[in-house]
C-alpha cells in the first residue's frame, strides 16, 4: 500500500533529484549565507536582513521592479486579449499572429543591437522625430527609459500572449454563444457573459508566464545600458548582478529569500484566484 | 481526424530529432577536448601518463663578444661553427664572429671589405649565412636620387664578389620615401637616411636568404621571391605573393621554401618550383601559435624547427603531429618585447636564438640565448602562480619571463581577462573572477588596475603584504607605495608603479604650480582637445577631492569642477578633433596600454604645432628629450605637475593584491618583492614610472644615451604628415633630474580610481564640454548612477 | 460545420460593422509592422554594405555628427558579411556548434525528466504533491542571479565549471517545461487510465502508449519554449564559461564600433534568429494547442 501511495513521486525522481542537485541545493546554500558575512562566513544573524531594508539602492530596485510588473503586465494581457479577440475570428489571423510572434524568436544580443541604434541620442527614433519637426532625446538616459523597457516587454511578449487568448478563446464552446444569439444576446454582452468568464483558467495561465517573462528583459535592459543604467530602470537583477561583482553575497543572499518568499505569497494568491473560479 | 494523426506523427517525429540531434551534440563534444592547448613536452610526451613527466629546456644567457647593435643572421655551418654576423653597436661597423664551442668562445672571423663599410653612398640593409659559411649582404646604394640594391657576396673567409643581380622596378608601385606613414623612426645616424635626397623608390628588397650554399632567396617590397644563383645571379625561377592581403614571411628548410602568414604556411619545392601538397596539421598548428619567427632545420628540409611567441615548435614534413618542445610562457620565447632573428639548432637538445629584446641586459637590445635540455627537470614546474589582471600588462609579462629564468621551479600562470577581442565587458569579467575566487580556484595574485579595489579590501578578498615592504625600508617612494596602508600599517594593496599627471605649455598658457581654478579660469586653454580624454585626464587629477567623509559624491563641487573645465575647453570644434592628429612621439609601436591616449606624449606634436595651448597627459614615463624638444617650439615653455583640485595627485598602477584565498601564498609574495625589486623595476615600458627610487632615477636619467651620438626624428601621421620634431637623445640634465624627482615626491593623494564613477563623469563631462548638456543637468546625472553605485 | 459560419457571418453583416473593422485591420497591421520592423532592419542590414552602413549608422557607431537613418532596403544588397561571418571567423561556427550542443542537450534532457515529472504530478496522488509542485513554480519564476553564486559553487564541486554540461544539466532540470506539460497531461480522463488498468496495462505503458502520445502537442510545445529559451542564453555561459571555444552563438556580438563590424552583427544576428525562427513557425501550432490545455475548462 506504502509503494502505491508513493507510485507517483517515482515518475518525479529523476527530475527532483536533478532540481535538488541544480535548484534546492543552492538554494539551501543561499538560505545560509543570508545568514552569514560576505567572505568571512561569519554567522551575523539577521542583520544582511536589517541592512537590505535600510538600504535605498535595494528599495529603489524593488520599487522599480513592482512599478514595471504593474505597469506591463495588465497592459500586456489586455493587448493582447483585444488582438486575440480581433484575430480569432479572421481567416488572415494566423498570418498577422505569425508576425506577431516574430519577436520571440530574436535573440537578446539582437534585440539589444537594434534598441541601441534606435535610442541612441542620435539614433533612429530621434531622426525620425525631427523629420517630424518634433525634439529628440537621450531616451535610454532619461525617465523614457522605462517606457522602452516595458515596450520592449510588450513587442516581445505580445504574440506569445495573443496565442494564448487565441487558444482560450477557442477552447470556448460554439454552442453556448448560439444558444446566447437565440436568446437575444448582442457581441458584447456575449463578451462580458460568455468570454470572459470562460477565459478565466486561461488567465491564471497567461499571468503566470507574462510574468515569467517579465524577468527576462533584464537581458535587453542589461545589454543596452550595463550595470548603471537610468535610475529608472534599475531593477532587482541590477542590484544582484553589481552585488555579485562586488562581493555582497550577504546582501544578495537576503535579498534573494526575501524575493522567494514574495513570489511564493503571490504564487499561492494566483492560485487561490484560480482555484475559486475553477470551482 | 487524420489530420490530427498526422500531427501526432509529426510531433513525435520532431521530439526524435531533438533527442538525436542532442545525443550527436554530445558525442561531439568529446572531440573537441584534446588538441585544443597542445601542452606538455616533446621529448616527454611518452611518460605522460605518469604524475610528474620529467624534463625542459632551460635557458641561459649567452655571453656575447662585443656589443652588437643588430645581429642580421646567425647559423650552425656544416663544420659546426656558429656564425653570426651583424652590426657592432660601438661604431657601426659590420662584423662576423665564429664559435667552435656552441657560444662559449668567440672569434672574428675576418675583417669586412670596405665596400660594405662604405656609409657615404649607402647603407647595409641585411645580411644572411649560408650552411658552409658564405654570406650575402643587400646593400642599398643611393645614388641619382634614389636606391639600388646592390648584393654582395663574401665567401668563407670575407672575399668579396657582387651577385651580378639587378632588381627590377616593383609593378604597379613607385613609392615616395617621403610618405612613409611612420610616426617613430629611430635611427642611430646610420648616415645616408634623413638628408632627404631620396626622391623615389622603385623597389626594395626586404629580406634575403640562402638555399643551400649556392642559390638565394631575394624578397621584395610587392612580396614577390626571386630565387637566384649566386654564381651568375641569373633568375631561376620567382614566386609572387602580393596578393595576398597579410603580410608573408620567407623561410628556408633544405631546398624548400616556407611562407608563413598569421594563418597559413605554404610549403614550396624550390627544384621544381610547385607549391607542396598542404600540410594539414603545420596549417592547424600556426592558427593555433600565431606568426613565425624564426625557422631552422637540422635534417636538410625533413623537418623544420620554428619558433612564435607561444615557443619552439618541431614539425616533420608529411607527418601528422606538430610537437611542442618549449612552451614560450616559462620563458623569454613569450615576453612581450622579445623578437627572435635566427635560431641555430646546434642538436636535438640544444639550441641558440638571437632575438631584438628591448629589455635584454646587454646594452644594444640584442642578445643572446641558449637553451638546454634538462632531463632532471620537470617538465612543468610543480609551483603554480597565479596571476590575473583585467588588461594585458607588458611590465608584468616581462618580469613574468624574467621570474622563471630564476626559478624553474615556478610556472607563473598569467590570464590577462581583456586582453583578447572578446567582447568581454570589464563587469563580466569581474563576474567571473568572482566566482573563480569564491570557489577558491581564484589567481593568487591579481593586479588590481580597474578593479574596486577599496572595495575588495573592505570586503577582505586581499591580504595583508605590508610585511613585503618592510625589507624594502627606504629604498621606495613612500608616499606612492603607502597609497592603500591603512593607519595600522597594514597593506593590501600596493602599486608597483605610478602615472603622473603632468602639463606641458607656454608661459602665457600655463605655470607649473599653478591651481585648478587660476588654470580654468583662462579661457579656451583647453581648446582643441578630444573631450572625452580631457575630462578623462582632469578626472583623475580632481576626482579625489568630490569624496565627502561619507564616501559620497559633492554635486556641487562636481557642478563647480564641470562648469570650470567648460570654461577652460571652450567653444566645441568637431572639425578640428577630427583633423588633430593624436601621436607621440615615443609611444608608437608599442602594443595598446591602459593608459596610452591618455599619456602627454600622446599630444606633443598638437602642443609644438600650435593646435593645443596646453597639452596634458598621465606620464608613466618621462623622456626629457621629449619634452625639451617641444619646449623649444614653445614660447618659455615648461612642465609641471598637472592643475587638479585635489592636490598633488598621482595615479597608482600596476597595484598589486594577494588573494586571501590563495593558494600560493608564499609565492605570491616572492614575486611582488620580485616586481618591487629594481630588476622589475627598470624594466618600464609605458605602464608607469618605478616606486623603487633607484630604478626611478635610471629611468628617467637617459644614462643609456651616454657618449653616443643619437638622434630621434618623429613625424606624425594623417593629415599633418609633413610636421617633424627632432631631438638628440642625451643623458638627462642634473638639475631636470633633480626637478622630476621632487615631482615625485611632491605627490601626496593616489587619484580615485574607480571605474563606476570614471564611467559616469566621462559620459556626462563629454557631453558638457560639447556643449550638448548643462553643468548642473550633467552633475545630476553623474550624481544619480554615482549615488545607486555607493548605495549598494 | 458550414450552418456555423453562416449563422457568423450574417450575424456580422447585420451589425453593418464593417466600418469598424477595417480601423481594427489597420491597427492590428500597424501593431503587426512596428512587430516585424527590427526584424527588416537586422535582415536589410546584413545584406547592407560597408559603405552605405558606414553613412547610415556613423553617428551612433562612430560618433559622427547628425542621426542615423536607415532606409528599409539597401542600395547595393551584397552578401559579403555573411561571406565574413562563416568564411572569416572560424570561431562563429565553434559557437553555432556549442549552441546546438547546449540546446538539444537541454532539450533532450526536459523531454526524459521534465515529461516524467509533469506525468507524475499530473495523473498521481502522493505525499506533498502540492508542496512539491508549488516548489517547482516557485524555482520556475526564480531569476537566475539568485542562485548565481551557489549554482556556481555545486558545479564546480561537481567539475562542471568550464563545460557544457555545467549549462547543460541545470538547464534539463529546469521547471518550467514540467509546469507546460503538467497542464497537459492533468486534462487526459483518468477514466480513461483506470480502464487501461483493467485490461492490464503496466504504469510505464500507460505513460508510453496514452501519455506520451496524446501529451505530443503539449510536449513539442514545451520543447519549442525551450529552444526559444537555451538558444538565447546569456547569463549561464558568462557565468560559467571562461574558455571562449566554449561559447555558445548567443554571446557573440562583435562590438560595433566600425561600419563592417556592425554588418558582421548583423548577418550573426540573422543566422542566429533563423534556427529559431524555424523552429518557431514549424511549433507554432503546438504552442498553442500545447500550452492551453488544462487550462481550457469545458
Amino acid at each position: 500500500m506504502a509503494k502505491k501511495k508513493w507510485r507517483g513521486f517515482f515518475w518525479i525522481l529523476p527530475s527532483f533529484s536533478g532540481v535538488a542537485a541544480f535548484y534546492l541545493l543552492p538554494y539551501a546554500d543561499v538560505v545560509r549565507r543570508s545568514f552569514l558575512g560576505a567572505v568571512d562566513n561569519r554567522f551575523a544573524g539577521i542583520s544582511n536582513y536589517q541592512a537590505i531594508m535600510g538600504n535605498t539602492a535595494f528599495r529603489l530596485a524593488v520599487r522599480n521592479t513592482i512599478k514595471f510588473t504593474l505597469s506591463c503586465i495588465p497592459v500586456l494581457i489586455l493587448l493582447a486579449l483585444a488582438c486575440a479577440v480581433a484575430l480569432c475570428r479572421s481567416k488572415y489571423g494566423g498570418v498577422i499572429k505569425s508576425a506577431f510572434l516574430m519577436p520571440m524568436a530574436l535573440p537578446a544580443v539582437s534585440v539589444a543591437l537594434v534598441w541601441r541604434l534606435l535610442f541612441h541620442s542620435q539614433g533612429l527614433l530621434n531622426y525620425w522625430l525631427e523629420h517630424l519637426g518634433l525634439a529628440g532625446q537621450d531616451w535610454m538616459n532619461g525617465k523614457s527609459a522605462f517606457w522602452i523597457l516595458v515596450l520592449s516587454y510588450i513587442w516581445k511578449n505580445l504574440g506569445y500572449d495573443i496565442v494564448l487568448w487565441m487558444a482560450g478563446l477557442a477552447g470556448i464552446s460554439e454552442n453556448i454563444y448560439e444558444a446566447a444569439k437565440v436568446d437575444g444576446a448582442g457581441e458584447w454582452k456575449c463578451f462580458l457573459h460568455i468570454t470572459l468568464p470562460n477565459l478565466k483558467p486561461s488567465f491564471y495561465t497567461i499571468t503566470v508566464l507574462s510574468f515569467l517573462n517579465s524577468f527576462k528583459v533584464f537581458r535587453e535592459a542589461y545589454l543596452v545600458a550595463g550595470d548603471y543604467p537610468h535610475e529608472s530602470i534599475y531593477m532587482m537583477q541590477h542590484l544582484f548582478n553589481n552585488w555579485f561583482r562586488n562581493f555582497s553575497f550577504d546582501k544578495m543572499a537576503a535579498a534573494a529569500v526575501v524575493e522567494s518568499v514574495v513570489l511564493l505569497g503571490l504564487i499561492l494568491l494566483l492560485q487561490k484566484t484560480w482555484d475559486s473560479g475553477a470551482e | 481526424m487524420k489530420y490530427g494523426k498526422l500531427k501526432r506523427t509529426a510531433g513525435i517525429l520532431l521530439s526524435a530529432v531533438l533527442l538525436l540531434g542532442s545525443l550527436a551534440g554530445c558525442s561531439g563534444k568529446e572531440n573537441v577536448e584534446p588538441g585544443a592547448s597542445p601542452q606538455g613536452n616533446g621529448n616527454s610526451t611518452e611518460g605522460e601518463g605518469g604524475e610528474q613527466a620529467m624534463g625542459r629546456f632551460l635557458e641561459d644567457d649567452v655571453k656575447l663578444p662585443i656589443v652588437f647593435s643588430d645581429i642580421f643572421d646567425m647559423r650552425k655551418l656544416e663544420d659546426g661553427t656558429i656564425r653570426v654576423i651583424g652590426n657592432n653597436g660601438d661604431d657601426g661597423s659590420k662584423t662576423v664572429w665564429d664559435s667552435k664551442d656552441s657560444g662559449v668562445n668567440w672569434e672574428k672571423a675576418f675583417d669586412i671589405p670596405a665596400e660594405l663599410e662604405d656609409g657615404e653612398n649607402g647603407y647595409v640593409d641585411g645580411a644572411a649565412l649560408s650552411p658552409n659559411g658564405q654570406s650575402v649582404w643587400l646593400y642599398n646604394k643611393v645614388a641619382d636620387g634614389g636606391v639600388r640594391c646592390v648584393l654582395y657576396l663574401l665567401d668563407q673567409n670575407g672575399s668579396l664578389a657582387e651577385v651580378p643581380f639587378e632588381l627590377p622596378a616593383a609593378e604597379g608601385k613607385n613609392i615616395t620615401s617621403s610618405s612613409q606613414p611612420v610616426n617613430t623612426s629611430e635611427d642611430s645616424g646610420d648616415g645616408a637616411e634623413g638628408d632627404g635626397s631620396i626622391s623615389s623608390i622603385s623597389n626594395l628588397v626586404t629580406d634575403i636568404m640562402f638555399l643551400g650554399n649556392d642559390q638565394i632567396l631575394v624578397v621584395d617590397m610587392t612580396d614577390k621571391v626571386f630565387q637566384i644563383s649566386t654564381e651568375d645571379g641569373s633568375t631561376k625561377r620567382t614566386y609572387e605573393f602580393g596578393a595576398t592581403q597579410e603580410a608573408c614571411q620567407f623561410y628556408t628548410a633544405g631546398k624548400k621554401m616556407v611562407v608563413a602568414t598569421s594563418t597559413e604556411a605554404l610549403v614550396y619545392d624550390t627544384e621544381t618550383g610547385e607549391q607542396m601538397p598542404t600540410e594539414e596539421a603545420l596549417q592547424g598548428s600556426v592558427a593555433d601559435s600565431g606568426f613565425f619567427n624564426a625557422v631552422d632545420s637540422t635534417d636538410d628540409g625533413e623537418s623544420i624547427y620554428y619558433l612564435t611567441g607561444k615557443g619552439l615548435f618541431h614539425y616533420k614534413f608529411g607527418g601528422s603531429v606538430m610537437e611542442q618542445l618549449i612552451d614560450g610562457s616559462m620563458n623569454s620565447l613569450g615576453a612581450p618585447a622579445f623578437y627572435p632573428i635566427a635560431l641555430a639548432m646546434l642538436d636535438e637538445q640544444n639550441l641558440l636564438v638571437a632575438a631584438n629584446d628591448e629589455n635584454a641586459e646587454a646594452a644594444g637590445g640584442v642578445s643572446l640565448l641558449k637553451y638546454t635540455w634538462s632531463a632532471d627537470t620537470p617538465a612543468k614546474p610543480d609551483k603554480e602562480l597565479k596571476v590575473y589582471s583585467l588588461y594585458n600588462n607588458r611590465e608584468l609579462r616581462q618580469a613574468i619571463s624574467n621570474f622563471q629564468k630564476d626559478h624553474t621551479d615556478i610556472y607563473v600562470n598569467y590570464q590577462a581577462a581583456m586582453s583578447e577581442d572578446n567582447g568581454m565587458t570589464v563587469s563580466d569579467a569581474l563576474k567571473t573572477l568572482t566566482t573563480e575566487i569564491m570557489a577558491g580556484k581564484g589567481p593568487d595574485l591579481l593586479v588590481l588596475d580597474g578593479m574596486p579595489i577599496q572595495n575588495y579590501m573592505e570586503k577582505g578578498i586581499l591580504k595583508d603584504i605590508s610585511a613585503v615592504l618592510a625589507d624594502g625600508e627606504g629604498k621606495y617612494f613612500e608616499n606612492i607605495i603607502k597609497a592603500y596602508q591603512g593607519d595600522g600599517g597594514q597593506a593590501y594593496a600596493v602599486p608597483a608603479r605610478f602615472l603622473i599627471p603632468m602639463a606641458q605649455g607656454s608661459s602665457a598658457n600655463y605655470t607649473p604650480g599653478e591651481d585648478f581654478d587660476t588654470f580654468t579660469s583662462k579661457q579656451g586653454v583647453l581648446s582643441g582637445m578630444i573631450p572625452e580624454a580631457t575630462v578623462e585626464k582632469f578626472w583623475y587629477s580632481c576626482g579625489a577631492a568630490w569624496q565627502k567623509e561619507d564616501g559620497t559624491l559633492d554635486a556641487g563641487k562636481i557642478t563647480d569642477w564641470l562648469t570650470k573645465l567648460k570654461n577652460a575647453y571652450g567653444e566645441y570644434d568637431r572639425l578640428q578633433e577630427e583633423s588633430s592628429t593624436t601621436y607621440g612621439i615615443s609611444d608608437g609601436g608599442g602594443a595598446f596600454t591602459q593608459f596610452q591616449e591618455l599619456s602627454l606624449s600622446w599630444g606633443d606634436f598638437d602642443l609644438a604645432f600650435g593646435r593645443y595651448r596646453v597639452n596634458v597627459g598621465l606620464s608613466g614615463r618621462i623622456d626629457y628629450g621629449q619634452l625639451s624638444a617641444v619646449n623649444e617650439k614653445l614660447e618659455q615653455g615648461d612642465y609641471g605637475l598637472m592643475p587638479g583640485q585635489a592636490g598633488n595627485v598621482f595615479v597608482p598602477s600596476m597595484v598589486l593584491g594577494i588573494s586571501s584565498k590563495a593558494a600560493q601564498p608564499e609565492t605570491a609574495e616572492e614575486f611582488v618583492k620580485y616586481l618591487l625589486s629594481p630588476e622589475a623595476q627598470k624594466a618600464a615600458q609605458f605602464g608607469g614610472l618605478p616606486v623603487e627610487r633607484d630604478s626611478f632615477l635610471s629611468v628617467i636619467d637617459g644614462h643609456e644615451y651616454e657618449g653616443k651620438d643619437n638622434w630621434v626624428s618623429g613625424g606624425s601621421a594623417g593629415a599633418n604628415a609633413d610636421e617633424r620634431l627632432s631631438y638628440k637623445m642625451e643623458p638627462t640634465p642634473k638639475e631636470e633630474i633633480e626637478k622630476m624627482t621632487a615631482m615625485a615626491e611632491s605627490l601626496t593623494v593616489p587619484a580615485l580610481l574607480d571605474d563606476v564613477i570614471k564611467d559616469a563623469v566621462i559620459e556626462q563631462g563629454t557631453k558638457v564640454l560639447k556643449g550638448e548638456a548643462a553643468p548642473e543637468e550633467a552633475a545630476d546625472a553623474i550624481m544619480q548612477k554615482v549615488n545607486i553605485y555607493l548605495a549598494e | 460545420m458550414m450552418e456555423k459560419k453562416l449563422i457568423k457571418k450574417e450575424l456580422m453583416e447585420k451589425k453593418g460593422i464593417h466600418a469598424g473593422k477595417l480601423l481594427l485591420w489597420g491597427v492590428l497591421a500597424v501593431l503587426a509592422a512596428i512587430a516585424l520592423y527590427p526584424v527588416f532592419f537586422l535582415v536589410s542590414g546584413s545584406v547592407m554594405g560597408e559603405d552605405e552602413l558606414g553613412s547610415y549608422l556613423g553617428p551612433v557607431v562612430s560618433g559622427k555628427e547628425g542621426y542615423a537613418e536607415f532606409p528599409l532596403l539597401p542600395a547595393y544588397p551584397t552578401l559579403r558579411h555573411y561571406v565574413e561571418v562563416f568564411l572569416d571567423s572560424p570561431e562563429f561556427f565553434v559557437m553555432f556548434w556549442n549552441s546546438v550542443k547546449i540546446t538539444f542537450g537541454v532539450l533532450a534532457g526536459q523531454l526524459l525528466a521534465g515529461t516524467m515529472a509533469a506525468w507524475g504530478f499530473a495523473k498521481y496522488d502522493f505525499p506533498w504533491k502540492k508542496g512539491f509542485f508549488l516548489i517547482y513554480m516557485i524555482l520556475m519564476l526564480l531569476p537566475f542571479q539568485v542562485l548565481m553564486l551557489s549554482d556556481y559553487l555545486v558545479l564546480d564541486r561537481l567539475g562542471l565549471t568550464d563545460n557544457l554540461w555545467g549549462i547543460i544539466l541545470p538547464g534539463a532540470f529546469s521547471t518550467f517545461p514540467v509546469f507546460i506539460m503538467y497542464r497537459f497531461f492533468v486534462e487526459l480522463p483518468d477514466s480513461l487510465l483506470e480502464s487501461a488498468r483493467l485490461d492490464g496495462a503496466r504504469e510505464w505503458q500507460l505513460f508510453c502508449y496514452i501519455g506520451l502520445p496524446i501529451g505530443s502537442s503539449g510536449i513539442i510545445a514545451a520543447m519549442v519554449l525551450g529552444f526559444l529559451e537555451y538558444w538565447s542564453l546569456i547569463e549561464q555561459p558568462l557565468t560559467f564559461l571562461k574558455e571562449k571555444r566554449l561559447f555558445p552563438l548567443s554571446i557573440f556580438l562583435p562590438d560595433i564600433t566600425s561600419a563592417s563590424q556592425s554588418g558582421m552583427a548583423f548577418a550573426a544576428s540573422v543566422i542566429t534568429f533563423f534556427p529559431a525562427l524555424l523552429v518557431f513557425l514549424g511549433g507554432q501550432d503546438y504552442l498553442e494547442q500545447g500550452i492551453m490545455a488544462g487550462a481550457v475548462k469545458e
